[in-house]
Order: structure tokens, then sequence, then C-alpha cells
């Protein structure tokens, strides 16, 4: 529902800044109808001063726009200068050749002096464009201090996502209650493993910072994630891996397979006690790198109306990092169990990284905006 | 060491091996706990506990498929047993525990946890068939299956009845009719028949009187049991009920039946 969401603020806002401009109009004129001690009317002085507040009340929306739009981002700061100085000359022209317009038309009938059109935007200009500059400038710095800030709450946000997300819970305290019996039967050399390979985990998770790194790390990811998972199940879990070795260096999103496993496994061991397999499958079909997960395990139920969480975040990450470009589908396979499959672009994760602009390039300190997971 | 019979009969339910060891390994220096199987799925936890019988249970909450609520909710009208839930993480499931008063693990936990929530056990085994320790257990059961309602307004929807050395919970709804019996009441649900301790005036208080209905001094009978209502002599009439049972309607009641 963002759309309606998004609608409804703008609905507000709009609202607001014509109401304040229709207060600081009247405020104006009735100002200026006092100065004047009687040699004009108070509608006259509305006439003079209503056009300024009416153009501002027209221009707040679109200054919010470009705002948004060019950011005074890194990469960006030239071209957002040069749009923003563009639209503040024209903002500053149009108020102007308002201003001149209303002396002409309301004023100089009576006072010959005042001046043609011409004549009068000169002596206009030189009385206002320096204040109009200032007030582009104003407004502009406003609505770039709150898209900053909301940028900064996203951000912050995100990353609480994130690592909530990578340290489930669920797993977390299972593993810790696997090695504690562990422990207690004994069983030194699988203690000292499943710490070590948790211990990678955490680090991964807290420390991971970009959006996407190359498969050969992830799949060492998850490798300590299976292979705790396999002591958990007491080597229930049998796993196979079919990696096209062209595909080790692709970009892949962080952690993008976790979830995915996450549910084979966990949904693997629902129905009986039986052993299940998971085979990974990596290969690249012109300029798409092909993900496959499938699994013997009961598959997807037929009467699944709400994908789950890990399938959705995974889904929502996908479409945020690759948009069009990428492909996410998942059913059951003809002999049963699950299979999911997602296609993203095919580069290298040393070109990846020149060319993804990461949040951290802000300044804003955001590491991975993942929010893939059960 | 105490006799066989004394020993506290015990079921471990976890979806994993070693949460299953954890427990195992735990109960085996006790010398009055007797462990008489294990469950890895909810499915298998219900065919287990409905076929063993066991006097505790220690029941892991999150197991994908079944959850130990639905075990739990499956297996009450068949076995009742004290249960000891255990979670690794799930704020839900805490919250109900702490709402109902019932004891809970949270994995991993430690030795002196895993005692103290043994003793409780201990001493609730020790008061086994009586109902009062199983009102925890039964309120949440009634919680989740959305009787809820029904329970606010004081009416009862499920019966803690004695079954061998432990409890089991009938299901109100399943209730054809209930016989006073001295000051005990006898329930008959379907081909069963137990014993609760109630008098009539309590339990017509207590059912749902759009459900049940008094038609004698010692019958109170649920009303969509009754199939025909036959004439019979001086003014009383005779219920025959769907499962072919006949009751007398005394002519005094009749008016019950008739609102």
């Amino acid at each position: 529902m963002p759309g309606l969401l998004e609608r409804h603020r703008l609905l507000k806002n709009t609202a607001v800044v014509a109401v304040a401009c229709a207060l600081l109009a009247v405020s104006q004129s009735t100002n200026m109808y006092a100065f004047w001690q009687g040699h004009g009317t108070w509608s006259l002085a509305l006439a003079i001063t209503l056009p300024t507040w009416v153009l501002v009340a027209a221009c707040v929306p679109f200054i919010a726009w470009l705002a948004r739009k060019y950011t005074f981002a890194p990469q960006d700061r030239a071209r957002s200068a040069a749009i923003h100085i563009v639209a503040g000359l024209v903002f500053a022209f149009v108020h102007n050749a308002t201003l001149t317009l209303i002396y002409v038309l309301l004023l100089a009938p009576d006072a010959p002096a005042l001046g043609t059109f011409g004549g009068r935007f000169r002596t206009t200009l030189a009385f206002h464009f320096y204040q109009d500059a200032l007030a582009y400038g104003a407004l502009l710095a406003t609505f770039l201090a709150l898209h900053y800030a909301d940028l900064r709450s996203q951000l912050a946000e995100a990353r609480l996502t994130a690592l909530r997300a990578q340290l489930n819970p669920h797993f977390f305290f299972n593993t810790l209650n696997a090695v504690s019996t562990l422990a207690l039967q004994g069983r030194r050399d699988d203690v000292a493993e499943i710490v070590g390979r948790l211990g990678d985990l955490l680090r991964t998770a807290l420390h991971e910072q970009a959006q996407e790194v190359p498969l050969s790390v992830e799949l060492m990811f998850v490798e300590d994630y299976l292979a705790i998972q396999r002591v958990r199940f007491s080597d229930r879990l049998h796993v196979q891996k079919t990696i096209a070795p062209d595909t080790l260096d692709a970009a892949v999103p962080s952690l993008v397979l976790q979830p995915i496993l996450e549910n084979a496994v966990e949904h693997g061991f629902a129905r009986d006690a039986g052993p299940i397999s998971v085979h990974i499958t990596v290969a690249r079909h012109n300029d798409d790198l092909l993900v496959e997960v499938t699994d013997t395990g009961p598959g997807f139920a037929a009467d699944m109306r709400k994908e789950g969480i890990g399938l959705a975040n995974t889904r929502a990450r996908l479409q945020e990092l690759y948009g069009k470009r990428c492909k996410f589908e998942y059913g059951n396979m003809p002999g049963g169990g699950a299979s999911v499959r997602m296609s993203i672009p095919f580069r290298s994760a040393s070109d990846a990284a020149a060319h993804h602009t990461t949040a951290h390039e802000y300044g804003l300190d955001a590491p991975n905006v993942s929010t893939g997971r059960l | 060491m105490k006799s066989e019979q004394d020993r506290i009969r015990t079921v471990t339910v976890d979806d994993e091996p070693l949460a299953r060891d954890a427990i195992r390994l735990r109960l085996q220096d006790e010398p009055d706990i007797e462990v008489v199987g294990e469950a890895a799925t909810g499915r298998d936890a219900v065919a287990l506990i409905g076929e063993a019988m066991p006097d505790l249970v220690f029941l892991d909450v999150q197991m994908p498929g079944m959850d130990g609520f639905e075990v739990l909710d499956r297996v009450a009208s068949t076995w009742l047993p004290i249960v000891v839930f255990v979670t690794a993480h799930d704020r839900y499931a805490i919250k109900a525990f702490e709402t109902h008063a019932l004891d809970y693990l949270l994995k991993p936990f430690t030795r002196d946890r895993f005692r103290a929530a043994l003793q409780r056990a201990r001493t609730a085994f020790a008061s086994a068939g009586d109902s009062s320790a199983h009102r925890g257990i039964v309120k949440l059961l009634n919680d989740r299956s959305g009787s809820a309602a029904d329970e606010a307004q004081g009416y009862l929807v499920r019966f803690a009845v004695k079954h061998h050395r432990g409890m089991r919970l009938v299901r109100v709804r399943d209730v054809d009719y209930i016989e006073a019996c001295g000051n005990y009441a006898e329930i008959h649900a379907g081909d069963r028949t137990h014993l609760v301790r109630m008098t009539m005036q309590e339990l017509e208080q207590r059912l749902d009187p759009s459900m049940f209905v008094r038609i004698q001094r010692s019958t109170i009978v649920q009303i969509d049991r009754i199939r025909d209502i036959l004439s019979a002599n001086h003014g009383d009439f005779d219920l025959s009920l769907h499962d072919g049972t006949v009751l007398r309607l005394s002519r005094n009641y009749r008016s019950r039946l008739q609102r």
C-alpha cells in the first residue's frame, strides 16, 4: 500500500503549503493596506501580494520533487548543482515577471512614471532577484535535509532488519543447544567444529557490508551453515553442489542462498525423520546467472496461500537489486521435493563492486541492506 | 530403586536428535524416571503419546509441520500427560506459558534449570489425576482452539477426566448425555463413559444452556443428540438419541426443553 500512503502524504503536504501561503498572503496584504493609510483598498493590496504566494505554493511541490531527484550525491554533484541553478533562475525570473506584470497592469495606469514592462522588469530584478535566489536555496536546503533524514532512518532500519535476519534466533539457540549436548556426550571434535563454524557465520553476519559478494564467498558461508545443520540433524542431510567454474567470481546478493536452504532443511525434516538431499546448481546462461536449489523434502504444500517470509524477502531483495532483470520462481518437482530457481544478470564481482553504488558512499555508513530470511 | 509402577514414564519430542539426546542424557541419572519413547515429528508424537500414555512429556514447541501445541490438542482427548514445554525461541509461546503458569525450558538449558523443571513435574505427578494440575494446559488449549469465548462466559469447554493414573480431556461438544451417580456424574461420550466429581446442579450451571438441557433430576442431554421425542405414560416422554439410547423426559422438566 505504499502508493496510497504516498498519495495521502502528498495531499496532506499540498494542503499544508496552500493554507500557509494563503495565510501569508492575507497577512502581507493587510500589513500593506495598513501602511498605505487609506491611499488604496485592501483588495488592491491582496491583488499585489497574492500572485507571489500562489507562485510559491505552485513551485513548492516542484522544488521538493527536484530536491529528491537531484540530491547532490557524490557522483551526481555537478549535475545537481547545474539543475538547481537553472531551476532557481527560472523561479526568480518567473516571479519577477509576475511582479512586473502586476505593477504594469494594476499600478501603471495611475502612475505612468513607473514606466513600461521592460524598464520596470529591470528595476524589479535589481530589487528582488537575490531574494528569490535566497528563497529557492532555503526551500531546497529544507527538502534536502528532509530527504537525507528519511534516508538515514531507512538505512538504519534496513541494517537492523538485516542483522536480525542473519542471526535467526531459532537457528542460533538450537545450535547452541546442540553444542551443549555434544559437550555432554563428550564429542570434543564435533564441539570444536560446530563452534568454529558458528564463529564464521556470526562474523560474516556481523561484518558483511557489501550487498553483493562473489559466489565463492557465498558458497563458503553456505558450507558453514550446512555443516552446522548436518551436525544438528545427525548426518541425515546430504548436500550436493554443481557449480560451473566460470561462475565462482560472479556477483550474487550476499546471504541469498541461506533462507532458501533453511526452508529446505527445516521443512525437509518436518514430515518424517528420514534423510533429505539438497542440490545446489549454479550455471551461466548467456548474460544470466542461474541458481537453483532443489531438495527431496515434502515440497510446497498444494494449498499454500501465501509465500513464507524467506521467499517473500528473497523476491523483494532481488527486485530491489536487479529490477526487471531478475527472475524468481519456485514449485514442486515432478518426482516430489521443492525447487527454487532464480536468475540474475551475470556480472563478475569485481565489475559489480566498481559499478554498484552502495549507501556507504553517501557517507551514511550503511552496510548490507539485505532483508532476506525466514 | 523405586518399583516399576512408581516410576515416571517419560517421552521426549523434538525434531532434532541432539535436542532429544540432551533431555535423555539428563534423565539418565534420575532413578524415578523411565524413558519410554522418543518422537521426531508432531505426527509421531501424537501416535506415541496416545499409545504409550506417558506420565510426562518434554515437548518441543517449534516443530515444522505440526507444532507442540497441535500435538497436545490432538492427543488430549485420549491422554493428557504432564507437559514440560521446550523451546529455543518463540516469544509467542513463552507469553502463553507465562499467562497460564506452565513450566517451560529454554534451549540450551543449565543442569539446575532442568532439575527445577523436573522437580515441578514430580510434584504434578504426585497429584496426577487431580484436574487442578492440568488447569493451565486446559486453558491454553481452549485459548488456542478459539473456545476462549465460551470459557470467558463461564461455560465449560472440556472436562478433565481421570483415566488410569492420569487425565484425559473430553470436549463438551463430544458429550452425548450425563447421568447423576451419587456425588459424581457419569459422562457419556460416544462409546466411552467417564466419571467426574460434579453435581447435576453444578453441571447445569457450567454447561451452555443453548447446547445442554436437563431432562430429569438425574439426566442432562446435549440437545443436538436428540432424534425423536415419543410420548410415554403419565405425561412423561421418551427421548431417543441418535446413538439409539432412550432417556426419560420427566414432565416437570418438559418446559425446559420447550424453551
